[in-house]
């Protein structure tokens, strides 16, 4: 009633009907391990040809396990294609982690593997309790493969010992070490000064700052068991949480997959990540009106709480997520806004202008901090820089400026003329894009140059991904370029849209960065999908040129703002829980406290919007 | 009636032609043909190429060269009118002028001479702000030792 490993897979509906063992329950086989000596007991329902694999499995068994007392026949219930060894090992790892001892051992026993053989379980408790001299003889027991990798080994191993030592302010005997075994394990001169420079440390807080290590009775000797891993072969000692990693390449690959990507995956491992074409944003959930004139610049706050816009009216409007009214209306700029900033900690924005200067708006109180001038020409993209206190600009005038808040310039750098800007979350790169056709890099730690992207025309846009490996470029002839800065090749060409001498700016959206969104001169918005390159939808709610759309992963939106002086709000979840009016009450109403009246604001015609449509693909 | 967000363009060389009002650039003077033009308030030349130009609506006029087909030509920065731009001409003669751009001279001023500016590959790069040889690892070890007293020659496995 069993099947055996040799038979054919299938259970035919014979044997279900008479599977009564209970191997698919696991107390089932404790219980009849511990139960009996012998085989289980043969039902009559056994069919002859059973009879014969089940003794040529317990043959094998036995040659397996040499020495172990078969107190069962294991049945596997079906073929798989990886190794026992390595999933029992995996398991056992797992249980192991989790503290499930007894089942460990049990498992152990029962499957006749073991974790860890002696000696690296010998090691790695001697590398957890700091016990040097024992570690450095156990290292040639390990299976360590090259002198080389040996002496890779050896060195970190080493460096935490110089560590520790340092720690325990026990200097001579430090000195020791890094004199007659460290420089002995390494070429790299530069690692070598670094740790002898450590032995300045005045306090053991420097040390460990400086060193970035914290502590022997931190998590460092486990961190130094990690690196070591890459020096060992992985049959001797299985690196550290396999399992979980293997889970996690699994949920990436599922959502490398998924196309619409705009939810984090957080199915759990039961089903695959798959975001529904329910959850992409699809419908136009609100039309923001407010100003004079095209807007031409659109920003979330980090916090998804607001939206900021910048218009050729010259005024800036900050408009609330949760009801969509304007919260401020920012006056002072004498010429057209063309970009907007929001500080790290939604509190402030910087808007940069044709009236060559940039402002700093208090988003609370509704003031204007300060101006910046500084810049001989149009400011034409601003960046803050990490912190709430400095950001970035660069202008039309070869300029580029970082300023600090309280109007001070930090630095000036001479640079081909900004058409646009970006900046790494690290704030370790900066992308220039100039008016010619090229793509600067810049490591903004040291300002110095690091390498070009050329492209054929114009560029008009640009927009760097999160984890900056990717950067997408809106070209003058209607082309949507994304280049990868690792490699630093042109890796995709989106299409479908037009873009000419205006400037039309793209950006990522999604989970991830997982798509590629850009504005269009026929009023349309597409979104893309970043790995296949396929268009995923268009949608119609503008009626003239969308210049700007922007995502937020906390708003979970898409914006939109167009020549037609609206902006539109996609959200990605279906019923998201903010307030939504239907999309005909198109009136936001303002709480500013401004002397301007604005009764035009009511008879203003901006386009019908009445008709919104999509295309989903 | 614009239609979005357009970057200001720059002509690279001097000598060029700037808007009077908002010193936007207009034209390389190399691409003058004429200067003998008369525009609506005096002298006027004949330009081949412009940048930061906004065009108006075309409209026949009756010029002292005959009737032409010209639109309006405005500075796009600041709107201020700087000529017109011949689209057709209806006498032979004329043809020669369609395509081309007439600058009053009012409206234009000349700038004689650019500021320099630093070339992308005379910025410093990354590698030329490395350290060019660190001292040896003996030497610094052995000021460190006189720092913490210890004499060289002296047995540290005695302490």
């Amino acid at each position: 009633m069993t099947n055996s490993r040799g038979s054919a897979g299938q259970l035919t509906a014979a044997d279900a009907r008479n599977e009564g063992s209970p191997d698919l329950n696991g107390n089932g086989s404790t219980a009849d391990a511990r139960d009996s000596q012998s085989p289980p007991p043969d039902t009559g329902a056994t069919n002859g040809r059973d009879t014969a694999a089940l003794a040529d499995t317990s043959d094998t068994l036995l040659k397996r396990y040499p020495g172990q007392e078969q107190e069962t026949q294991r049945i596997c219930l079906r073929d798989s294609q990886f190794e026992e060894e390595q999933v029992v090992r995996l398991l056992l790892q797992e249980l192991h982690d989790r503290g499930f001892t007894d089942t460990f051992n049990q498992l152990q026993r029962e499957s006749g593997f073991t974790l860890e053989n002696e000696p690296v379980s010998q090691f790695r408790n001697s590398v957890l309790a700091g016990e040097w001299s024992k570690v450095k003889d156990s290292l040639s027991t390990i299976g360590i493969q090259t002198p080389d990798n040996l002496n890779a080994a050896l060195f970190l191993i080493k460096r935490q010992q110089f560590l520790e030592l340092l720690e325990a302010r026990q200097l001579k005997q430090a000195l020791l070490v890094l004199q007659n075994e460290l420089s002995t394990l390494t070429n790299d001169i530069q690692q070598l000064h670094r740790l002898s420079g450590l032995l300045m440390c005045p306090s053991v807080e420097d040390l460990r700052t400086a060193a970035d290590w914290d502590g022997s009775s931190g998590r460092s000797r486990f961190v130094v068991l990690e690196s070591l891993q890459t020096y060992i072969s992985p049959g001797s000692m299985v690196p550290v949480h396999r399992m979980e990693t293997l889970f996690g390449q699994a949920l990436a690959y599922q959502c490398d997959a998924c196309k619409y990507h705009v939810r984090p995956a957080n199915q759990g491992l039961y089903i695959d990540h798959m975001c529904p074409t329910s959850v992409f944003p699809q419908e136009l959930q609100f039309s923001l009106k407010g100003h004079q004139d095209e807007v031409w610049y659109v920003a979330f706050s980090p916090d998804g709480r607001y939206l900021a816009s910048g218009s050729r009216d010259k005024t800036c409007i900050i408009w609330s997520m949760s009801d969509f009214s304007i919260v401020h209306r920012f006056n002072g700029h004498q010429n057209e806004v063309a970009y907007i900033a929001w500080s790290p900690n939604s509190k402030y924005i910087v808007s940069a202008s044709s009236d060559r200067t940039l402002r700093l708006w208090d988003v609370e109180d509704g003031t204007q901090m300060q101006v910046f001038s500084g810049h001989e020409e149009t400011v034409t993209s601003c960046k803050w820089l990490g912190t709430n206190d400095r950001f970035i600009s660069g202008g039309l005038d070869h300029r580029i400026i970082i300023w600090d808040i309280n109007g001070t310039i930090v630095k000036q750098i001479s640079s081909p003329r900004v058409h646009d800007l970006a900046v790494s979350s690290d704030c370790s790169l900066l992308l220039v894009a100039d008016e010619k056709t090229d793509i600067h890099a810049y490591d903004l730690t040291t300002l110095t140059f690091m390498y070009s992207l050329n492209e054929p025309v114009e560029v008009m846009s640009m927009a760097l991904s999160a984890d900056a490996r990717y950067c997408i470029t809106g070209l003058r002839n209607g082309e949507l370029h994304m280049w990868d800065l690792d490699t630093r090749t042109l890796v995709r060409d989106f299409s479908g849209h037009t873009q000419g001498q205006y400037v039309i700016r793209c950006t990522f959206a999604g989970q991830d960065d997982r798509l590629v969104a850009t504005g269009s001169e026929d009023g349309l918005l597409f979104v893309w999908n970043r790995n296949t390159g396929q268009l995923l939808a268009r949608l119609r709610g503008h009626t003239k040129t969308i210049n700007v759309c922007t995502w937020s992963d906390k708003a979970a939106a898409l914006a939109t703002s167009s020549d037609d002086k609206t902006i539109c709000i996609w959200p990605a979840y279906r019923g998201a829980p903010s307030h939504r009016p239907d999309s005909t009450d198109d009136l936001s109403t303002s709480d500013d406290d401004d002397d301007e009246s604005h009764a035009d604001d009511k008879s203003m015609v901006s386009g019908a919007h009445s008709t919104t449509s999509i295309d989903m693909f | 009636q614009t239609m979005g967000f357009v970057f200001q363009q720059f002509i690279d060389a001097a000598p060029i032609y700037a808007c009077v009002e908002c010193r936007a650039h207009i034209a390389r003077r190399d691409s003058i043909i004429s200067r003998t033009f008369q525009g609506r308030h005096g002298r006027a030349y004949l330009t081949e190429a412009v940048v930061n130009e906004r065009l108006g609506k075309d409209e026949d006029r009756l010029l002292m060269t005959g009737l032409h087909t010209v639109c309006d030509l405005y500075c796009r920065c600041c709107d201020t009118v700087l000529g017109w731009k011949y689209v057709r001409a209806y006498d032979k003669s004329q043809r020669y002028k369609e395509g081309r751009y007439v600058l009053e001279q009012s409206q234009i001023f000349a700038i004689e001479q650019l500021q320099s500016h630093i070339s992308i590959s005379s910025l410093p790069t990354r590698t030329s702000l490395l350290v060019a040889s660190p001292p040896s690892l003996d030497r610094v070890l052995s000021r460190f030792m006189r720092d913490i007293g210890i004499h060289p020659g002296e047995s540290m496995l005695s302490r």
